[in-house]
């Protein structure tokens, strides 16, 4: 897997997406989401993906990440092409070198802080001692030393999207790709984690974000407008 | 595995009340399940267990039937008897007589079932009080009197009050008074003796086999059991292949035959215990597939999230269907511990039935049937984890995640 890859901060494009369409299929009949997309993700850089609600930015952010594969056109993404990689290949290259950061957290409640970042590195097999210490050291990064054994529910908003945003970086991805991170949080909050994110980029990570917010997307290095499926 | 068994139970743990309820009820029919296993081969063990108390390793019946199941004979019984208490390897053949009498004591006449046993012969029971019959004992020189010896079981103690020293009329009518050498005879209770085989309020005797003959007015030489004991346990299905050559007309069934011929009539236990433990198993894979699917169905968005982190289908499968091994294994301790409690009372009830002997168990507790129960609980577990697995796996992460945003 790692011998496809293209070596890490290497200049250039580690995703690349061109002229892509993706149709769902609903009761009332198909619905276009995107309609001929084509954008390039840059290491070291944050691209943000500014929009109104339903117009394709999430489902452009999962093509991206190769949570969906695109109808028409194609997604290159670290040197290969999703439409052609199996289920299991599409896995693999999330977990190793994709990070994804949801609205909603999706922490898992029952575990603790330093748990749920310790579960993708579980995944990926990292040895229990070095994941240990990847674990404590990221969510030192976010600011949440002292939270290490408290579970979702035990901390604010800000603190859990901190937390994901430590689970996403926890297998060193290539990419870190984050959907709405701060629609579910006051302004303030929300700057500090849009903050977070623009400072992840520096490090040599493509960071994406989608957001409505134009104040978040300030934060980035680039910003894209998408309405009704294209980008204008 | 170590990581998903532990994001199992954590999962479980999420719900304490909601999975304390399922681990109870799964516990219930567990239960079930333990008692129809124990009941299952309950009956076979136990009696296995009596005749290897009995010491004899081979019983000599009248071809196609089991001991003192009738009236038939072994012709020349003590001929026979004597013929396989001289091959090597046999250390006693024992013809035992057994057939039905009529005790006086005072104005009151009972039936009981009587074994005739021969002089120096091992009986088929063990003493609790008083003395043995003369004569039983090789070197016992007494043997005479006027009156016959008897021992009696505690049956016959407790519900006609006989005991030790009394004196008894034995006859082969009802009604019959003392008419001579044969017919009926005066007897004295010498002892009272645990007879391995009665049932629960079966009166029982034993008394000298030629005592017996004279009694019910026998021809000598007739036995309705020999039971054989040999040196070596492991040359019992030898012996009792020689003596079948010998003699046509008889069984010779070693322990493990006498119990397939046993279990062969009691095949309605088993089909009991199968159609109780099926209803079990589903009662089970019902729950645990009710219960993990809506479990599933309220975290959809994290299963779409652990996808998209990297979570294999194959890892998000075996992890819901985990969540319904680990309820298993939880049940185990509740299903064990109500199973047994509840197989005492359930076999009181079976064991009060006619004709059962007092000392067989239906439910009969062993490894065979803890390792049985156990595993069924547990591959219903996972079983019943399938469906909600295959939900899980075949999850569309991003429709999902979608959806969750969307609600």
């Amino acid at each position: 897997m790692t011998a496809e890859l293209p070596p890490a901060h290497a200049p250039g494009a580690v995703i690349e997406a061109r002229d892509v369409t993706k149709d769902y299929r609903m009761p009332g009949g198909v619905v276009r989401a995107l309609r001929g997309v084509s954008l390039d993700v840059e290491r070291g850089r944050c691209l943000a993906i500014l929009g109104p609600s339903g117009c394709g930015k999430s489902t452009l952010l999962h093509v991206l990440g190769g949570v969906d594969v695109p109808t028409t056109g194609a997604v290159t993404a670290l040197g290969r092409r999703t439409a052609e990689m199996s289920d299991a290949a599409l896995t693999r290259l999330r977990l190793r070198h994709i990070g994804f950061v949801f609205q909603r957290f999706f922490l898992l409640p029952m575990l603790t802080a330093e748990e749920n970042v310790l579960l993708p590195m579980i995944e990926a097999g990292v040895p229990p001692g070095e994941r240990r210490a990847r674990a404590r050291a990221l969510l030192a990064r976010v600011g949440l030393s002292a939270r290490l054994r408290h579970h979702p529910g035990q901390l604010s908003g800000g603190e859990m999207q901190r937390v994901a945003i430590a689970r996403a970086l926890a297998n060193r991805p290539q990419v870190l790709l984050a959907d709405e991170p701060t629609g579910e949080l006051d302004e303030a909050t929300g700057r500090e984690v849009g903050m977070l994110l623009r400072e992840v980029s520096t490090e040599g990570l493509a960071v994406v974000v989608v957001t409505h917010n134009p104040e978040i997307a300030a934060l980035a290095d680039r910003q894209v407008r998408m309405k009704d499926g294209v980008i204008t | 595995m170590t990581a998903l068994s532990f994001l199992a139970w954590r999962t479980l743990r999420r719900n304490p009340v909601r999975t304390a309820l399922v681990i109870l009820g799964l516990s219930v029919t567990g239960a079930l399940l333990l008692d129809m296993t124990m009941l299952s081969g309950g009956l076979q063990a136990s009696l296995g267990q009596l005749l290897s108390r009995l010491g004899f390793a081979i019983r000599v019946v009248p071809k196609g039937t089991l001991p003192f199941s009738g009236d038939a004979e072994i012709p020349d019984g003590d001929g026979l008897a004597a013929a396989i208490a001289s091959r090597p390897g046999v250390t006693a053949a024992v013809p035992v007589l057994a057939t039905n009498v009529y005790v006086r004591r005072g104005r009151a006449t009972f039936a009981s079932f009587a074994i005739g046993v021969p002089r120096g012969g091992t009986g088929v029971y063990g003493m609790l009080a008083g003395r043995d019959l003369p004569g039983r004992a090789a070197a016992d020189p007494e043997g005479g009197g006027a009156d016959i010896p008897i021992v009696v079981n505690e049956n016959m103690v407790r519900l006609d009050g006989v005991h030790v020293g009394d004196a008894v009329v034995v006859s082969g009518a009802p009604s019959l008074g003392i008419t001579g050498p044969s017919g009926a005879l005066r007897a004295r209770v010498t002892g009272v003796a645990d007879f391995y085989v009665d049932l629960a309020t079966q009166r029982s005797m034993a008394l000298r086999t030629e005592d017996l003959r004279r009694v019910r007015a026998m021809a000598p030489g007739g036995a309705s059991l020999i039971l054989v004991r040999v040196s070596d346990p492991a040359q019992a299905g030898g012996i009792a292949a020689w003596i079948g050559a010998q003699e046509p007309r008889v069984d010779a069934l070693t322990i493990g035959r006498f119990i397939a011929r046993a279990g062969a009539r009691l095949t309605y236990f088993n089909q009991f215990a199968v159609i109780l433990s099926t209803l079990s198993l589903l009662v089970s894979f019902l729950l645990v597939t009710s219960i993990v699917t809506l479990s599933l169905g309220e975290r959809l968005g994290e299963i779409a999230m652990l996808r998209a982190l990297g979570m294999t289908r194959f890892r998000v499968g075996a992890l819901v269907v985990l969540e319904g091994v680990v309820l298993s294994a939880l049940s185990l301790p509740g299903a064990f511990a109500l199973g047994l409690g509840l197989s005492g009372p359930l076999d009181a009830i079976l064991r009060g039935a006619p004709g059962v002997p007092e000392n067989l168990h239906f439910f009969t507790f062993g490894p065979g049937a803890a390792t049985r129960t156990a595993a069924m609980l547990l591959v219903t577990g996972a079983a019943g984890g399938v469906y909600p697995a295959m939900v899980a796996s075949r999850l569309g992460v991003a429709p999902t995640l979608h959806a969750e945003v969307q609600s």
